[in-house]
Order: C-alpha cells, then structure tokens, then sequence
C-alpha cells in the first residue's frame, strides 16, 4: 500500500462515532485514498505496535479527538486519541526521509475547545465538524483540495452518493440476509471493500 | 444460536453492481441545512426545499414506480416509502 496514499485514521470506534466514521471514510475513497485504521482487539501492546506501523506508513492522518471528553456523567474521559495524535505528530517532527512530509489533520467536535484542554496542538491543522457528516465531508475536502492538487469530487456529490450507497448497501446485504443488527456492525474494513467497489462500479 | 453472514466476494459484488443499476428511486436527505430531493445516480437534485416535510410532498408527487428514500441527518435511511 502507498505511503503517498495512505491516510490513518485515528478516532473512537463506538457505536455513536460510526455516523461520523462511514462518511469520512467513504470521502477517502472517493479522493482515491486508502483509509487506514486498527481494528485488532488484541492486547494494549499489540494494539500500539499496530498503530505505530500505521502512523509509520501513512503519509496522512486525520485525528477526532472529540471524545476526549465523558459524554454524559458517569462515563470516563478517552484519552487514546491524543495519545495516537502524539505519537503521529512526533514521527512527523522527529523522523526521517519520508515521515518529513506527513501531514495531519485535527478534528475536534467544537471549534477551539481544543484551546482549553490541549493547547499544545494550536497552530496544526484543526477543524471542526460540529458532530455532523456533512460538516465533516466538507472540511476534509476542503483540507485534501489544499495538499493533493488536483481535482476532487464537490462535498455535495460526495454526500448525495454515499446516501445512495448507504441505500444499497442496506437494501442488498437485507436480500442477502443481513438483519439490520448485522449491517451496522459490519467491521471498517468490511465497509472499506463494500464502499471502495460501489465507488469503482459507479465510476464505469 | 444465530450465525452471523459472512460477507463474500460474491455478495460485495452484488452490492458494487447497485451502483450502476437504474434503482429509479427517489432520494430525500438533507443538505446543508435544506432538504433536497434526488433521483438515484443524477448529477442534479429535483429541487431544494427548507424543510422535510415540504421536500416529500415534491417526491411523493414525482413518485411513478419508483420508492422514497427518505433520510436522516447522518445519511443512513429513516424511512422507505414504496
């Protein structure tokens, strides 16, 4: 898989997040990208060799850390996310050749409420997507425009087709047997072949 | 005990297939903040509405023998109108 190509996706994998995730992943694709994210659910030190080797082999990143914070009382803060987010910006900082160029992306749910809690990162690429997809297809666009220089599919051309495919995936997996239960829980690197052939097929 | 589906090569292909089979349905999902209604695989939606309910009544009215998808603010489906 190329470096040039790849993008590491750093962000919670619950349930609530994938409103956010199956977007921002089909966007990737779209822009002929290769979205990357860790799905092993083995142990702690397993799991960050994993994301260093993909922090190492992507050249792109793009960081959610929304969910830094409990989302109601009870639940406990996250601190994964800018734990990654850390580990990926000093790879950029203090490594060599090629890691020289990567560039990384931050997301937070509200703009600038990063500037209370993780001050450090001012001055990095921070937006917000205000927890809404359309929100965050346009500013990833928006930030992609910018560093791939070259002509990419409108926001809004983006959204309409992952609507559509959003409606055959489902309606094609139900004829297959799939109960909706299934759909939802299909795994991101299930959904990153469904969605990567639609977009080929739909491109013919 | 329930199995779960595998998902096969045949069955992502079935589903890549969809992306370029006349479906002929009529999509209505937000967009910035309006609401608009598309046919599947257009470049160009119907028209854009300010609320929901204002963009079903143009699909329900443009529906032949196609179904309504009608959409929540994630994308994902709220509703199918056959």
């Amino acid at each position: 898989m190329s470096f040039d190509q790849s993008v590491f996706i750093n962000c919670p994998f619950d349930n609530n997040y994938q409103v956010l995730l199956r977007p921002l992943i089909f966007s990737l694709l779209s822009f002929d990208l290769n979205p990357r994210i860790s799905e092993t659910e083995s142990s702690a030190h397993i799991r960050i060799e994993e994301i260093m080797r993909l922090i190492k082999t992507s050249k792109y990143s793009i960081h959610d850390i929304s969910r830094k914070k409990a989302l109601k009382q009870g639940d406990i803060a996250r601190f994964n996310m800018p734990y990654e987010m850390g580990l990926d910006i000093g790879c950029q900082k203090f490594g060599t050749g090629k890691l020289k160029e990567k560039k990384c992306l931050i997301f937070d749910s509200n703009r600038h409420e990063y500037d209370i809690s993780c001050s450090d990162i001012s001055g990095q690429d921070i937006k917000a997507h205000n927890n809404d997809p359309e929100t965050l297809i346009v500013k990833v666009r928006e930030w992609f425009v910018r560093l791939l220089n070259r002509r990419l599919p409108s926001a809004a051309s983006i959204w309409e087709n992952y609507t559509e495919f959003v409606t055959d995936m489902n309606e094609q997996l139900a004829l297959e047997g799939f109960s909706r239960k299934e759909i939802a829980s299909l795994s991101h690197s299930e959904f990153i072949i469904l969605a990567s052939n639609w977009i080929k097929e739909s491109r013919k | 005990m329930t199995i779960a589906r595998r998902l096969t090569p045949k069955i992502i292909k079935k589903v890549a297939e969809q992306a370029s089979t006349s479906n002929n349905r009529l999509h209505v999902l937000p967009r910035e903040g309006k609401w608009v209604v598309r046919k599947d695989g257009a470049t160009r939606v119907i028209g854009i509405y300010v609320s929901r309910d204002a963009a079903l009544k143009v699909a329900k009215r443009n529906k032949s023998k196609s179904k309504i998808i009608v959409h929540d603010r994630t994308g994902n489906i709220a509703r199918v109108i056959s």
